[in-house]
């Protein structure tokens, strides 16, 4: 099996790696790179959990191979906070208790993200096209739709975007 | 299992060719790295398809649309132009999956996947969509109706893609529609899927329509006998409920946990039904803009 | 020494405003929100192997011979395990009832589609998964049964040939004159009602890193374990390891929900480090394993059940004829899930007399095991239905004959008919304020007005109990020994007054290490940032469950205040030495010890840990120098059951009053959920956001049961649910939003009076949503007698009352 070279921005850092064609990347982010960040919850692109940015948009980082995003920009959880700062939409989660267990939160951060970025005030329908791809089994979504509400406000407001 | 990702359509239609039934074409790859997964599939080559410009980008000229078929329901959900003459089959490619999947999934893919259920395939049939596919014997067009021909098989020969899908201009008092039935809102299997395409007269006469159907059958099939019922009348309750009635007759669907044969039998016709009455609904609508500019 | 726990916030020595019973930004979040939180597949030790394993794809079949020399020939692949080696080094699984385990690795048989029958640790899953495809079995395949009551007949194949029948368990509890209630009843209410198999799901499956030690002969076991001291045990028990040769480290799970599961897959990790010469292995389970094999099936259930009733609405008996269908082992413990009902079998009516028909029943399917709730919401879904047949037949509202059955809030503590007893409550008032919250009038005249266009739309009001802080004697009658579930917790003050506090169980998502910290600051008037709870193993840990049960809230609150006492009465004694005064006289108030209305007479707690940490030689002889305690905190006055089952067991009953609106599409039989209000009592709240948070969930879960998710198999027992296309958990479109109102009757039993309230909304969702949607179909002379309540299931319902009003207006 032979490997093959990619080149890939990852949270503004640029990586280079040589990987098996069948490797995830997932598998690629969580155990070659050590961003343990983006969980796996199903591996059949169902649950949402492992969504990640690629060139801005959500995409599940278990249905992609590595070799796919070669010279593709890739966005992870990690890279969202500044040191200490979270990133309002964190902010938000935590404010709104829009996570219990936590481990699906990375990936409805992920897919948020894109939303506010695109839309800095989206309709309570587009909120629900993004949530719906993706799982909660804990909070029944309502947290989490707080924690958007929350986010839209603190990134809105004529301040320019943080994410800029 | 190795990986390609062609540049250009020969170059791509000879790395398939070489590698023969090893090899696998893959766009989004959204159902396909499922089937690796699961062992469902086992390609010795992957042929990415996503970086060839030819299955890329939609065009929107005089005579109609022409839709890459690697581009993603993301994409075809943001082509307004699209979306206005064509809304029935821009609502069923907004169906493959979730947004996450609607940024890889294409209409290539949902085609050649060959579900029975799959939700794009019956607003292409019933909008008459035809596609463009290109092998090693070179390049001919086959309208969607006749690429699936049973759960994961198609028309398509070896080394074959499918490299784009066109729709024409809808001519005046056209409207289209899909409907479909699940469980859950989203990221589930359609039990039953309808996709209704019209043309009606000013007048509300029938002079088209299209009626296609998935998840009743081994492949998604086009009743001609359904959109019969309202050809040539202005269609009221009652042509709608003869509509329901065929659809139900054509369907022969199989018996699973997520519905039974009776269900999915009588579900076909009901939302053939609802189909209809949207897409005439959005042809009625043409007619009143179209008075209204003029 | 009297450890004295408040029974109220007001007992708290801290003065308003405080931190408990406040939501707040949870110490949990950060790590969580930026993905640095360590989960079991996170965890990387020097020479990891990695673990796949291969299933059986029958549901029954002898093996007659398994070849892994291929596999093991597999550059990468350092140990293969099969059967022998199970038989060699382990026992087989404890179960409930008893005898009814078998070896982590199929020895002679495979009993289900799924079961492990050999694994490889590789030096990367993708080879291990490469390996396992090399391993060749033959199999000669057995009948299967797959349906408890084929099962249950005598010429039955036999899941376990020695067993000599399927039947685990078949016993009738009899608690008062049951007989003679149903004779002389007015109105004999009677159904039957099937509950699909469903379950937890957590968004993390399970995983663990096994490390054998082979100098040692103990094992380390990392894991996403919801219960490590209780996984410990069990661990030991199939290794015959004396039990401190196990040490347990949980790592912060992505949920459970009580659906974990994982005892096998680690058993089986178990024996590939030991067969790898101790070096570990980490086994993540993948979605499929899970939904094939995993933890988390729960509830196959047959019931007959009914209610007598007298012409004046009074429920005077209670029958329930339950068929459990348990899978092919014990091993999972789905059996206390059949047995918890008798915490709150009456739910919460003052029905005097009932009857427990109890079959336990083996088939060829993956072994059930636990899910939020434990058992109780479908036998609350069974016992609602039946309450709304017997309200329509004796034309009283629903909601009224509800209303005249509750408890009365003056007859607390309540002893119902099978032996538990409830601790306070005021039902009445929880319902007014849910019928309140909902308009109920309003929604009942909205109805009318639809029904008049033939719209099916319907309307649910339904009440359940959940029982709260576990004990095992509820459970005795499936085989469970012992009583008494003790929750212990380390407080310990530092040299500069940072407090920290030890407990045994790590994060699993209800906040209790905020709670932890809410408890402790108020306690020592400090800031919860001051405050830092960390985890131990089992191996260094005070004794602890952990979550469970609807217990965790409650008990951590206990261990945690009983520890803060100890050494407040310690701090006493040395603050009394050095003001030369008695114990007695010392005050803690706001952060300060002291002599009351004395100013200068006060020291703060970091002052005293100070002092003794630094000056034992001030301290008063006799007096422990650590500002530090440990306290284990138990449920008090739990009872021993008696032949029947009957004991003290749950400490707490939370009851939840849901009202509940939905539209059936007459066409399609979909259902969709128009307004969904509820008013609950568990007591005091310690952290309203959390319990809020929990209630979401609970409800969120319900609602999948209740319409969505069933595990499903063929005839020949083999699984048709073994993706997340298949199996459907519901999506933000399927969950409405939950209008809420909540009582607060305190507990007079427990810390600060909180009631368990963490499994929540199960109890009483899945009966509310059939509720309406009974009341739906109830025009239509149609009931819904099954769960999930999938659009086929109503339609043909729809399609039966169509018919056969067809047929009427024929033949009429």
């Amino acid at each position: 099996m032979a490997g093959r070279q990619i080149r890939v921005n990852i949270n503004g850092t640029d990586h280079q790696a040589i990987v098996e064609p069948r490797l995830s990347l997932a598998d690629f982010l969580r155990h070659e790179l050590g961003l343990t960040g983006t969980h796996i919850g199903c591996e059949h692109g169902v649950c949402g959990i492992c969504n990640v940015l690629i060139d801005g948009r959500s995409m599940r980082s278990c249905l992609l191979l590595a070799v796919q995003v070669d010279g593709r920009s890739v966005e992870t959880v990690e890279g969202l906070a500044e040191g200490e700062k979270l990133h309002p939409i964190q902010e938000a989660f935590m404010d709104e208790q829009g996570l219990q267990c936590g481990f699906c939160t990375p990936g409805f951060i992920m897919s948020l993200k894109e939303l506010l970025d695109r839309n800095p005030n989206p309709s309570e329908d587009e909120i629900k096209d993004v949530l719906g791809g993706s799982i909660c089994r804990c909070t029944g979504y309502a947290g989490i739709l707080r924690a958007v509400q929350s986010a839209v406000a603190k990134m809105g407001g004529g301040r320019p975007s943080l994410l800029d | 299992m190795e990986y390609a990702s062609p540049r250009s359509l020969d170059e791509a239609i000879g790395l398939l060719s070489q590698a023969g039934v090893d090899a696998r074409p893959m766009a989004g790859g959204t159902d396909l790295l499922v089937q690796l997964r699961t062992g469902a599939r086992r390609p010795e080559l992957l042929v990415d398809l996503k970086q060839i410009p030819g299955l890329c980008g939609i065009d929107c000229g005089s005579q109609g649309f022409r839709i890459g078929a690697a581009v993603s329901g993301a994409e075809i959900g943001e082509c307004l132009p699209l979306r206005e003459a064509w809304p029935g089959v821009v609502e069923a490619a907004e169906l493959i999956g979730s947004t996450q999947i609607q940024g890889r999934a294409s209409l290539g893919g949902n085609l050649c996947n060959a579900s029975p259920a799959a939700d794009s395939v019956p607003a292409l049939i019933a909008a008459g969509a035809v596609c463009t596919l290109i092998g090693p014997a070179g390049r001919r067009e086959v309208p969607v109706d006749d690429i699936v021909r049973g759960p994961g098989e198609t028309a398509l020969g070896e080394a074959e893609i499918i490299v784009d899908f066109r729709l024409p201009r809808p001519q005046d008092g056209t409207g289209d529609a899909y409907q479909r039935m699940i469980p859950r809102t989203e990221m589930d299997i359609a039990i039953v899927g309808a996709g209704v395409s019209v043309r009606v007269a000013e007048s509300g006469e029938c002079l088209a329509c299209r009626v296609a159907l998935g998840a009743v059958a081994a492949r998604p099939i086009r009743v001609d006998e359904a959109a019969a019922a309202l050809m040539g009348r202005r269609p009221d309750s009652e042509a709608l409920e003869e509509l329901a009635a065929r659809a139900s007759a054509a369907a022969d669907p199989i018996d699973d946990k997520r519905g039974t044969r009776a269900y999915r039998t009588r579900v076909a016709g009901v939302l053939a039904r609802r189909a209809a009455e949207e897409a005439l609904r959005r042809a009625g609508d043409r007619w009143a803009a179209r008075s209204q500019s003029s | 020494m009297a450890v004295d726990i408040p029974k109220s916030f007001e007992e708290l020595p801290t003065s308003a405003p405080r931190h408990i019973g406040r939501g707040r930004r949870r110490i949990e979040d950060p790590a969580l929100l930026t993905g640095r939180t360590q989960f079991i597949d996170d965890v990387e030790l020097p020479r990891m192997l990695h673990c796949a394993i291969l299933r059986s794809p029958f549901a029954h079949a002898r093996i007659t011979g398994i070849d892994t020399q291929e596999a093991e020939a597999l550059p990468g692949v350092v140990a293969i395990v099969t059967g022998e080696d199970a038989l060699r080094w382990s026992h087989p699984a404890q179960s409930s009832p008893e005898g009814w385990g078998t070896h982590c690795l199929a020895t002679d048989a495979v009993r289900y589609v799924g079961e492990p029958v050999a694994a490889v640790a590789a030096i990367s899953r993708y080879v291990a998964e490469d390996a396992m495809e090399l391993i060749t079995v033959e199999y000669d395949p057995l009948d299967v049964v797959a349906d408890p009551a084929a099962a249950m007949k005598a010429d039955s194949p036999l899941v376990h040939a020695g067993q000599g029948t399927n039947v685990m368990m078949d016993r009738v509890f009899t608690w008062g004159e049951v007989e003679q209630a149903f004779e002389k009843a007015d109105c004999v209410v009677s159904e039957e009602f099937r509950w699909n198999r469903m379950g937890a799901n957590p968004t993390e499956t399970f995983g663990c890193i096994c490390e054998w030690d082979p100098l040692d002969l103990s094992l380390t076991i990392r894991g996403s374990i919801q219960s490590p001291s209780m996984f410990g045990l069990g661990r030991a028990a199939t290794f015959a390891l004396p039990s401190n040769k196990v040490n347990i480290i949980s790592q912060p799970h992505g949920g459970s929900f009580g659906g974990k599961g994982g005892t096998r897959g680690t058993d089986v990790t178990c024996l590939l480090s030991r067969k790898a010469d101790g070096r570990p292995v980490k086994w993540i389970e993948d979605r499929v394993e899970y939904l094939t094999a995993g933890g988390s099936q729960a509830w196959d259930r047959y019931y007959s059940a009914s209610i007598a009733v007298r012409n004046d609405g009074i429920v005077t008996g209670l029958r329930v004829a339950l068929v459990d269908d348990l899978g092919a082992t014990g091993e999972a413990y789905g059996a206390i899930c059949a047995a918890k009902p008798l915490a709150a079998f009456t739910g919460p009516y003052t029905i005097p007399v009932a009857e427990y028909d109890l079959k336990l029943v083996a088939t060829n399917k993956v072994p059930s095991g636990p899910y939020r709730g434990m058992g109780p919401p479908p036998h609350f879904f069974v016992l609602e239905q039946l309450m709304d047949l017997a309200a329509r037949q004796l034309g009283i509202d629903p909601a009224e004959f509800r209303r005249k059955n509750f408890i009365p809030k003056d007859a607390f503590p309540y002893m119902i008919p099978s032996g538990n007893e409830y601790d306070s409550g005021d039902y009445e008032e929880v319902l007014n304020q849910a019928l309140a919250l909902a308009d109920y009038p309003a929604l009942r005249s909205a109805q009318a007005e639809a029904r008049k266009e033939g719209r099916l739309v319907g309307i649910g009001v339904a009440s359940a109990i959940e029982p709260g802080v576990f004990d095992w004697n509820a459970y005795a009658i499936v085989g469970m020994p012992g009583t008494g579930v003790p929750e212990g917790a380390t407080v310990s003050i530092d040299i500069m007054g940072f407090i920290t506090v030890r407990v045994g169980f790590s994060l699993e998502g209800q906040g209790q290490y905020t709670l932890v910290s809410q408890l402790v600051s108020d306690y020592f008037g400090t800031d919860p940032e001051m405050v830092r709870v960390v985890y131990l193993d089992t191996q260094s840990a005070p004794p602890s469950f952990g979550p469970g049960g609807s217990r965790l809230g409650v008990a951590i609150t206990g261990a945690v205040l009983g520890a803060c006492d100890r050494i407040r009465t310690k701090a006493s004694q040395v603050v009394a030495g050095l003001m030369q005064t008695e114990p007695e006289n010392i005050v803690l108030r706001d952060g300060q010890f002291g002599i009351p209305g004395v100013p200068e007479a006060q020291m703060s707690v970091a002052e005293v840990a100070g002092t003794m940490l630094a000056r034992s030689d001030l301290l008063p002889p006799d007096v422990d120098p650590r500002p530090e305690a440990t306290h284990v905190w138990t449920a008090a006055g739990r009872t021993p059951a008696d032949e029947e089952g009957r004991a003290k067991s749950y400490l707490t009953a939370a009851q939840a009053v849901h009202v509940v609106q939905v539209e059936i599409d007459r066409e399609t039989g979909f259902v969709e959920i128009q307004r969904y209000c509820l008013a609950d009592d568990c007591g005091t709240r310690l952290n309203p956001a959390t319990v809020e948070g929990q209630t979401d969930g609970s409800v969120a879960q319900g609602i999948g049961a209740a319409l969505l998710e069933e595990y499903s198999f063929d005839s020949d027992g083999q699984p048709q649910t073994t993706t997340f296309m298949d199996y459907l958990m519901p999506t933000v479109y399927e969950v409405p939003t939950v209008e809420k109102v909540a009582v607060v009757t305190p507990s007079p039993f427990t810390p600060l009076g909180a009631k368990g309230c963490g499994e929540g909304a199960i109890h009483t969702t899945p009966a509310a949503v059939l509720c309406a949607i009974n009341d739906a179909l109830a025009p239509l002379g149609q009931m819904a007698r099954e769960v999930p309540a999938a659009p086929k299931r109503l339609w043909d319902l729809i399609r039966l009352a169509e018919d056969t009003s067809a047929e009427g207006s024929r033949t009429g």
